[in-house]
């Protein structure tokens, strides 16, 4: 009997070889090129030159920004102004970039710090290579939807992780894999607000699904470019559990991408973590590269 | 050890430069250096070997140096080979050598099909401190220092969503195993057939995660029969393991039942459950209780040979039928520190074995890492009977 029943689940996993390889047939497309291979698309756009361009944020605005909205945007289009806002953090198309986080304790000295390479495929897949210290290199973060797995070559498999948990300083592993808030959140414009003196556009983005990292967000935004200023990032429990400032933006290609960020604690708002971006690339990899089983095969990505 | 100690950094300089030199070469080439310092190995002086009757080392030191080495051999040819250099120092006695980690070949003859010859990791199950369909690498791997990677041929195949299929032949005995891997919403899981010692076995494993914080996993393995063997009265006063003929037919399961918690701070928390049919059940402990009475008192005939038998077919922490697990982690505890805390309870005899480790880190590419083992519970439990506590601590460092 046992034997039968054994014989089945074989047969049925060598059927499920033959379903699966009937579709080798069509995934011949452009994904399926070797890394690194001349027929890679790779279109490199960052300008390392390019001077970054800053704006200037107070720390006290983004602690105690007022909500007192005093103008009402009725025709925007939440959504399409959150592709904007997204536009800053990524592109469409897969693309790397490469993202230094650094912790700042409370006298602003630079402590911890951690360096990725990032590969985002689409708004829902993505994974971090840990490039510094030499001592986390082989460590891999995917995203892929709402569910994280952390890999390493100690640990005998891929950890599940959580979106919200803690990577380093104030920064979470969604702070970090995830380049867009489409995906999570569902926009709606506030209205206008002033900070520090410049016009804001105020959105509000409401979680999707409880596994995303926060609630709820309140973001201000450039009322014409849409680039973000601040935001800030509560629990379900109507908790502020941290803020950020967008600090500076450099020139990548014909566009302008975000250099520089920082996320403060709500509550040791002495604490500083500040992320920053750099290298964006136009780089597609083929899909299985965020199968989380495939994450024991990638080693050094060039 | 001091002549041990000096001789071990000379090579280690010299291959470093080498190693730099190498950088000069088109390889990718990284290098570790590790060294464990350990004071009592397992079963020494403990009840199965008293006074360390068989001779097992009780002092090691053992540096290791890793050379990491990739090569593209050509368009869809990949070679990837971790060399490393031993010098292991037991009880005074020092001993050098280089053997391999990991060496294979691997082949990709389409975009998402990889064939890999030689010896190589393997990873699969969903749960953290058994897994048990993983039954060709099966030893816990955070409680041992070093790994010992099997000769094979893996092939794997990823289809454009999220599923793979495996295939593993391995050439010393020509055990094999087929897997099939995937996600359906939420939940991964494996279906596994697995062929070791001519014994066929079935696995299936699942992970699911709950809200964001918590998740639930599970394995199963079943065999018919068992390889396992058993302590008997083989005749009077006399005790021997022997395989359990009448349960040729008798269907055993392995079964892992596992949640983790994942806490905002970074605290993971794991708690596990392993039944393990083929482990000794009370009255096959209540056997195994009179034979090692028995054989301590005939340590220079039979007794030497049935507690021989017993450590060598010892499985740690599945010598009996239930047991827990509970790990308390978190990377960075402080700023540059790391704190494990991990439990295995014998729930058949109410044994503990405490393991905690603490890494700290030295700066970007030096890391340190304390290990310590420490049995606690029933003197007659299994842990007390197999171990003594010890602690290791290991020095790392990449370059």
């Amino acid at each position: 009997m046992f034997k039968k029943w054994s014989k089945g689940v074989a047969a049925l996993i060598i059927v499920g070889a033959i379903i699966a390889g009937g579709t080798m047939a069509v995934n011949t497309d452009g994904s399926d090129h070797p890394i690194g291979s001349d027929e890679t698309p790779e279109v490199a756009l960052s300008s390392a030159l390019s001077p970054p361009v800053t704006q200037a944020v107070s720390i006290k605005a983004v602690a105690a920004a007022p909500l007192a909205t005093t103008d009402i945007a009725p025709h925007a289009d939440a959504a399409a102004i959150l592709e904007r806002v997204d536009g800053y953090r990524g592109y469409q198309e897969p693309f790397s970039m490469a993202i230094t986080v650094t912790d700042r304790g409370t006298d602003g000295k630079p402590g911890n710090r951690l360096r990725f390479t990032a590969h985002i495929k689409d708004r829902g897949s993505s994974f971090l290579q840990y490039t510094y210290p030499p001592v986390d290199q082989g460590k891999l973060l995917l995203m892929v939807n709402e569910a994280i797995w952390f890999y390493h070559k100690k640990i005998s498999k891929p950890l599940r992780l959580s979106q919200r948990q803690r990577l380093l300083g104030n920064v979470s592993n969604a702070d970090v894999a995830r380049a867009n808030f489409a995906i999570d959140y569902t926009p709606q414009v506030r209205g206008f607000e002033v900070i520090d003196g410049q016009k804001a556009l105020m959105l509000t983005l409401t979680a999707k699904h409880e596994q995303v990292a926060y609630a709820q967000i309140i973001m201000a935004v450039h009322p014409r470019t849409y680039r973000p200023i601040l935001g800030r990032f509560y629990a379900a429990s109507g908790k502020l559990l941290k803020t950020s400032t967008y600090d500076s933006y450099q020139r990548v290609g014909d566009g302008e991408k975000l250099q520089t960020m920082t996320i403060r604690d709500a509550i040791l708002t002495d604490t500083q973590t500040q992320i920053e971006y750099r290298d964006y690339q136009l780089q597609a990899l083929p899909p299985h590269y965020y199968n989380p089983d495939f994450l024991p095969r990638i080693r050094q990505l060039e | 050890m001091i002549r041990m100690i000096k001789r071990g950094l000379l090579v280690g300089v010299i291959l470093y430069v080498t190693a730099v030199c190498a950088h000069e070469l088109p390889l990718k080439w990284d290098q570790s250096w590790v060294s464990v310092w350990g004071r009592v190995n397992q079963l020494s002086d403990t009840l199965v070997n008293p006074q360390n009757q068989l001779g097992l080392a009780e002092q090691y030191i053992t540096t290791r140096y890793y050379v990491t080495v990739e090569e593209a051999v050509s368009d869809g040819v990949s070679v990837y080979a971790v060399p490393r250099f031993t010098w292991d120092n037991r009880d005074g006695e020092s001993l050098q050598y280089m053997d391999w980690d990991e060496a294979y070949m691997t082949v990709t003859p389409h975009p998402q099909v990889f064939v890999d010859v030689g010896k190589k990791n393997t990873r699969w199950g969903t749960a953290y401190a058994w897994n048990i369909v993983n039954i060709f690498d099966p030893d816990n791997r955070f409680v041992k220092e070093f790994n010992r990677f099997r000769d094979g041929v893996y092939a794997q195949y990823f289809d454009q969503s999220d599923r793979s299929i495996s295939a593993i032949w391995f050439t010393d005995n020509g055990d094999y195993a087929l897997r099939l891997n995937g996600q359906w919403g939420r939940t991964e899981g494996d279906v596994l057939y697995l062929n070791r010692d001519h014994h066929a076995m079935v696995g299936f494993d699942a992970a699911r995660p709950l809200g964001d914080a918590w998740l639930v996993y599970m394995e199963v393995l079943a065999q018919q029969g068992t390889t396992a063997l058993f302590p008997v009265a083989a005749s009077a006063g006399r005790y021997d393991w022997l395989p359990t003929q009448s349960a040729a037919k008798t269907i055993y399961t392995q079964q892992v039942w596992g949640i983790q918690y994942t806490a905002l701070s970074g605290t993971t928390i794991i708690g596990e459950y392993l039944y393990n049919a083929v482990g000794l059940s009370d009255a096959d402990y209540a056997v195994f209780e009179k034979g090692m009475a028995a054989a301590n008192k005939a340590l220079q005939g039979w007794g030497a040979g049935f507690i021989g038998d017993a450590a060598d077919g010892y499985r740690f922490a599945q010598f009996r039928r239930h047991y827990g697990f509970m790990r308390l982690d978190n990377p960075r505890i402080l700023p540059h520190i790391g704190l494990a805390l991990n439990t295995y309870y014998s729930i058949s005899d109410g044994g503990f074995l405490l393991l905690p480790v603490i890494t700290v880190a030295a700066g970007p590419r030096c890391q340190v890492t304390t290990r310590f083992f420490v049995p606690i519970g029933p003197a007659d439990g299994e842990f007390k009977r197999f171990y003594t506590a010890y602690a290791a601590m290991n020095l790392q460092y990449f370059f």
